[in-house]
């Protein structure tokens, strides 16, 4: 048995059900999946090819039927007779979709800086029209020498046909102009401040003398070598500059420091809280002038049915301590303070030459800077 | 519609020459009947499906019974079958 067979589900109404099967049967009809509901009643199924037969007989016996369902490539046919109209507009739809498949008669041009998409797209357009728009007919590499011949500015052409475009990519020449503008901004410049001890220069025009002092961000070498009339002409800056420089950093230290110190004199206060509303508070008075204060918050319990919260807050008093500090007794700990804030900024690349200290006196302070010296050699 | 019969083979088993003035079942595992020499379908229900036979008159008993195919000479059954007897 083909389950994709057409079949037809028919219900037939009417005395001797078992006769009209016997007599079905001997005329060579098959039946499939049959259900006699009563006495009256019985559905069946039957091949598509046998449908005729069937409709004769009962036309000739005069029993009434009825069409159930219908399966297979019949029931896809008789919904396409039912919704012709929708068939109909499927099949207009790939008819026409096989056409303009043939067919390549818009243009989409790509990648044009310089020059004009409308005028390139009206160009490709008129050749296309001047010869066909069939795609069989429609030759991508004469197109690409065509718009080479007629473009100079155009370094690069492909020409592809893709549905019913002809999709062109352009790369364009860089002009002179263009590639002035680019080499003028690659001018070799400075990364660090210092003094110029030694330039050598490749290709450019030296910016700097040896001994000039430079900032970051100033010219060393400029991108461009004048010529025999004067004129300047653009070259990528190759040279080597090497810039001694120094950093520094300076720890300042008071021969007396004001601190303060806790009395140790406290007052409380504590708050209970449940879901962040608070249930109760209570806070000891103080009359403190200058103090600080430390909060701490911990669970009560630790279940999410009642979780209570309680917050303490401590406030303590504070006096003013007038401390005295001997220089020579820290002044190693500064000159190490200084000169591991001078490393720790130090940028990379840097060549140390000499490492040194000083130390000076302004009022009750004195000064402690850490200075280091080294060189930076910038290849460009 | 042509399909696989061993009955051929079983002719020469018997040592018959022909098998069609007799009615032949195949049956699978109880849950398919298939019989071959259908005169006439007398009765269809659930329970029973009365058949009748060359010479004969067969009663097929058994739940959920349904009439698969019903072709000129032969018919298949499925459900439940408990026994086939003669009537």
């Amino acid at each position: 048995m083909k389950t994709h067979e057409s079949r037809i589900e028919i219900k037939v109404v009417g005395l001797n059900q078992l006769k009209l099967l016997s007599y079905l049967k001997r005329n060579g009809i098959e039946l499939f999946d049959l259900k006699l509901l009563s006495h009256e009643e019985m559905i069946f199924k039957i091949k598509k090819n046998k449908f005729k037969l069937l409709k004769k007989i009962f036309k000739n016996k005069n029993i009434n039927y009825q069409i159930l369902s219908r399966s297979g490539f019949d029931r896809i046919l008789f919904f396409c007779i039912k919704n012709y109209g929708v068939f109909i507009s499927l099949l207009i739809f790939i008819i026409f979709l096989i056409i303009l498949n043939n067919f390549s008669f818009m243009v989409q041009i790509n990648g044009c800086t310089t020059l004009d998409d409308d005028e390139i797209s009206f160009f490709v357009g008129e050749k296309l029209r001047q010869k066909s728009f069939h795609r069989k007919d429609i030759d991508c590499q004469e197109i690409e020498k065509q718009l080479l011949n007629q473009y100079d500015t155009i370094s690069f052409v492909s020409a592809i046909k893709r549905g019913c475009y002809v999709v062109v990519d352009i790369k364009e020449k860089l002009t002179n102009v263009e590639t002035d503008n680019n080499l003028s901004q690659l001018s070799a410049k400075s990364s660090c401040r210092g003094y110029v001890s030694k330039i050598e220069v490749y290709q450019g025009t030296a910016a700097v003398r040896e001994g000039d002092f430079v900032k970051e961000g100033t010219e060393l070498i400029l991108p461009y070598v004048l010529d025999s009339k004067g004129e300047k002409e653009y070259v990528v800056p190759h040279g080597k500059i090497e810039i001694l420089c120094y950093f520094d950093n300076v720890v300042t230290h008071s021969d007396q420091v004001v601190c303060f110190e806790r009395t140790g004199k406290t007052s409380k206060a504590f708050v209970l809280s449940l879901f962040g509303l608070e249930i109760y508070q209570h806070s000891e008075e103080n009359s403190f002038e200058m103090f600080e204060e430390v909060e701490s918050e911990r669970d009560l319990s630790h279940n999410n049915i009642l979780p209570f919260k309680y917050k303490q807050k401590t406030i303590f008093e504070l006096k003013e301590v007038v401390k005295n500090f001997d220089f020579e007794m820290e002044k190693q700990n500064y000159i190490e303070k200084a000169k591991q804030n001078v490393f720790q900024e130090l940028p990379e690349g840097v060549i140390i030459i000499n490492e040194r200290q000083n130390i000076c006196d302004v009022g009750p302070n004195k000064f402690v800077q850490y200075i280091v010296e080294g060189k930076i050699i910038m290849s460009f | 519609m042509t399909r696989f019969n061993f009955f051929s083979e079983l002719k020469q088993k018997l040592q018959v020459s022909d098998l069609s003035p007799f009615c032949q079942f195949v049956m699978i595992d109880f849950f398919s009947l298939y019989i071959e020499g259908v005169v006439d379908i007398l009765s269809i229900s659930e329970t029973e499906i009365d058949i009748r036979a060359k010479k004969t008159k067969i009663r097929v008993s058994g739940e959920n019974l349904e009439v698969v195919e019903l072709e000129d000479r032969t018919l298949l059954i499925r459900g439940k079958i408990f026994g086939v007897n003669k009537i």
